[in-house]
């Protein structure tokens, strides 16, 4: 005997006529102002970046070169410096400032709700302050002479560090700050999710004796992974094209150690007047970050309950 | 009633254009230059805003036919602005901005102005000041400032500092310092201020990223940037490294300077001397000028008069001092009767009585007919600015090769080595090797 759902079902392919277009109509309508700035503002400059990738495009003289740029960048040392700079910067932010909104969400949960939108909001501040303002106060907190933090390590007893002046603590210290100031945003986002999340799960695990990281590993963060994964992607694409901090802190240095790529793109770009040049850096810095997300949802994403 | 109102509104909707037909429309982009237009109050700081709202009025009401726009562009942001302006084909009709680019002559963006030149603006103007615009036997620039803000040209010195420690400071603003006699001298200026038993007073800061004033140490030692043809970079000469050395050795072996030069820019060091952590600072008579506007707009408790001094220099050998000049550039233009009309905006902005208002912001200008009259109501200015130009007449150089010369794509391998050599991740050799290699890899590209 055969059971219905045993016989194999194949998806019936249907294919789009310009009389399902016409059909529709109302429907894309509703959709074209959003796909028009869509393309105006990001598949238009995409296609141009390509297409001025393949040329040495110095805003005076255009030349096509095919793909000269590219071979160019990927046998530059200081773009792929830059590359494992940015790679390390992307990789040291991301994880820590979201354990920290992780964290910081889940020790506020169980306050009552003025409390938790004071946190809220104390932690989102940083947000919507400019990163020039944030990069100017941290640049005093990190100045060699007179930072505040060189003065509490005088008061500990230990040796003043040229925090961003030396190539093994400048990235670290940015790092750092990232870490402290960002996750605002995340933690917001966090605490929507966690408020959606039944309160009968944690008091039923509870009954069933569960502990506080059993419940916290079992039930908050396979609930709020969907939330998670758009912070981690979100997070990864902001922190992989981070310019403001670098431009302002550090200008790149020491001896290249923080040139991120947006900085060397910057660079390129805007001093050097290679547009080419920069536009196959743009399109280098694309490519890793769709494969990025790709990825990012393949293997966070197989188990996501939406 | 209604209908007339609406008849009103729309003729005047309509007038606004129509007045503005037959008007020529002069675009003009000038970088941060807090001049004090005619009039303006004393007690007051002049914002960037006001030197260029008040030459468009002027010119305006003196040529009723031309409308003038300006843009303030910052110093940091002029560069990608002109990249895309220039790319979309929107530069600016008249453009003054920290630097400019020889390219832009090249590309045949510029007008050159020899045909409005006149022989009494060719006495006027310096040499140097037409030659900062010289490219293949035109002139491109309207000559307007002389020098810089003055780093790596001169020094400051803060005179009660010397007076503490018994040093003669006019003999050092007259007859100048060797490396020996300011090595002697910086010890004397260093010292415990609050007796814990630290140095916390110096007798000079530098910044890795502040280049100017780094180099000017590197040429008085006789290095050379680039050779004759400008197809080589050579700043790893045996005298390029002595120059380095000599710096290397003033943080760490004479302890004059504070460490951590390799996290400092110029604003730091600016800093350290505003504050009085250090007794020499760098700059000409606009860094005089620049801690008067400090105190006006709060940023500085109280003014401070220093003093103008060469850079110290090798003993039987002449120093050096950075020489350069400024002015405004015309971009092409299609139109005959608006090429005149830009290039007569050009001349208002440079004639005798408007270059004569960068005395409110103490810079040098470009005509030796005013700055035979600048400060004369000021004694200790007028000084100053004396000393400045002699300085820059005495040991005036071009730091940075010629005009072609493309030092901003190399400049940043610069820094990074002075990185590397006050971080001591590199002696001086490998730091100024590795500069010269980079450059040069990043000029057979260019």
């Amino acid at each position: 005997m055969i059971y219905l759902e045993q016989i194999p079902v194949k998806p019936i392919k249907h294919k789009t006529t310009l009389n399902d277009v016409w059909r529709g109509r109302s429907g894309y309508l509703f959709i074209l102002p959003h796909f028009a700035l869509f393309a105006i503002f990001f598949l238009v400059p995409v296609g141009w970046g390509m297409y001025l990738s393949m040329f040495k495009y110095n805003v005076f003289s255009q030349t096509f070169i095919w793909f000269d740029n590219y071979k160019r960048i990927l046998s530059d040392w200081l773009f792929l410096k830059s590359l494992r700079n940015t790679f390390v910067y992307t990789f040291g932010v991301v994880p820590l400032w979201l354990g920290k909104a992780l964290l910081v969400t889940v020790l506020i949960y169980p306050f009552r709700k003025g409390i938790r939108t004071f946190f809220k909001a104390a932690f989102y501040l940083p947000h919507v302050t400019s990163t020039v303002i944030i990069s100017m106060i941290w640049l005093w907190v990190f100045n060699p002479n007179f930072g505040l933090l060189n003065y509490f390590m005088t008061v500990l007893g230990m040796e003043p560090v040229v925090w961003l002046g030396r190539s093994l603590t400048a990235m670290p210290s940015l790092i750092v700050m990232q870490v402290i100031m960002g996750g605002g945003s995340t933690i917001v986002l966090l605490s929507a999710a966690m408020a959606s999340i039944p309160e009968y799960y944690f008091e039923a695990a509870t009954l069933e004796g569960a502990g506080s990281w059993a419940i916290f590993r079992k039930i908050t963060v396979p609930l709020l992974k969907p939330t998670i994964l758009y912070a981690l992607v979100m997070g990864t694409i902001a922190n992989f094209q981070t310019f403001s901090n670098i431009y302002i802190m550090t200008s790149g240095g020491p001896e290249f150690s923080t040139t991120t790529i947006a900085y060397l793109i910057y660079e390129t770009a805007f001093k050097n007047y290679n547009l080419g040049l920069a536009s196959a850096m743009s399109m280098v810095m694309f490519g890793i970050l769709v494969v990025l997300g790709i990825v990012q949802f393949k293997w966070l994403g197989s188990n996501v309950e939406y | 009633m209604k209908r007339l109102s609406v008849i009103f509104l729309v003729l005047l909707m309509l007038a606004v254009p129509i007045s503005a037909l037959g008007k020529t429309t002069i675009t003009w982009w000038i970088n941060p230059w807090r001049i004090a237009p005619p009039g303006f109050p004393t007690d007051q700081a002049p914002t960037e805003e006001d030197f260029p709202k008040w030459a468009a009025e002027e010119f305006m009401r003196l040529h009723p036919d031309i409308e003038v726009k300006y843009v303030v562009v910052g110093n940091t942001e002029y560069s990608q602005k002109m990249a895309a302006a220039i790319a979309t084909g929107t530069q600016p009709d008249i453009f003054k901005g920290p630097v400019w680019d020889t390219r832009w002559v090249e590309a045949g963006l510029l007008e050159p102005i020899d045909d409005y030149l006149t022989e009494e603006d060719l006495a006027d103007f310096y040499e140097l000041a037409l030659d900062a615009g010289y490219v293949d036997g035109k002139h491109y620039i309207w000559p307007w400032n002389l020098g810089t803000n003055g780093m790596g040209t001169s020094m400051l010195l803060y005179t009660p500092d010397f007076e503490k420690a018994g040093i003669d400071w006019r003999k050092i603003v007259e007859e100048g310092w060797t490396m020996e006699e300011f090595v002697e001298i910086a010890k004397k200026l260093t010292w415990d201020s609050d007796g814990d038993g630290k140095i916390d007073h110096y007798a000079i800061s530098f910044g890795a990223q502040d280049t100017h004033n780094l180099m000017n140490f590197i040429y008085a030692h006789g290095a050379k940037l680039i050779n004759e043809d400008e197809s080589k970079v050579i700043f790893n000469s045996p005298e390029a490294v002595a120059g380095l050395q000599f710096l290397l050795d003033l943080v760490e072996v004479h302890g004059v300077a504070p460490s951590g030069v390799e996290a400092m820019g110029v604003y730091d060091v600016i800093g350290n001397f505003h504050s009085h952590r250090t007794s020499i600072g760098f700059g000409g008579p606009y860094e005089i000028g620049r801690i008067t506007r400090y105190v006006k707009s709060g940023q500085l408790p109280e003014a401070f008069y220093p003093v103008i001094a060469p850079f110290p220099h090798l003993e039987g050998q002449k120093g050096a001092s950075y020489a350069s000049a400024s002015g405004f550039v015309v971009f092409k233009q299609k139109d005959d009767a608006k090429r005149e009309a830009v290039m007569e905006f050009a001349k208002f902005l440079t004639n005798r009585e408007n270059t004569a208002l960068l005395e409110s912001l103490i810079y040098l200008t470009a005509r030796k007919s005013v700055n035979e009259i600048l400060f004369q109501n000021d004694e200790y200015l007028n000084e100053q600015a004396q000393t400045f130009a002699r300085i820059m007449d005495e040991t005036g150089m071009e730091f940075f090769g010629s005009q072609s010369f493309p030092w901003s794509e190399i400049s940043k391998f610069f820094t990074s080595a002075m990185q590397g050599a006050f971080g001591k991740t590199k002696t001086a050799q490998e730091a100024l090797n590795g500069f010269v290699t980079e450059a040069n890899r990043a000029l057979s590209y260019y």
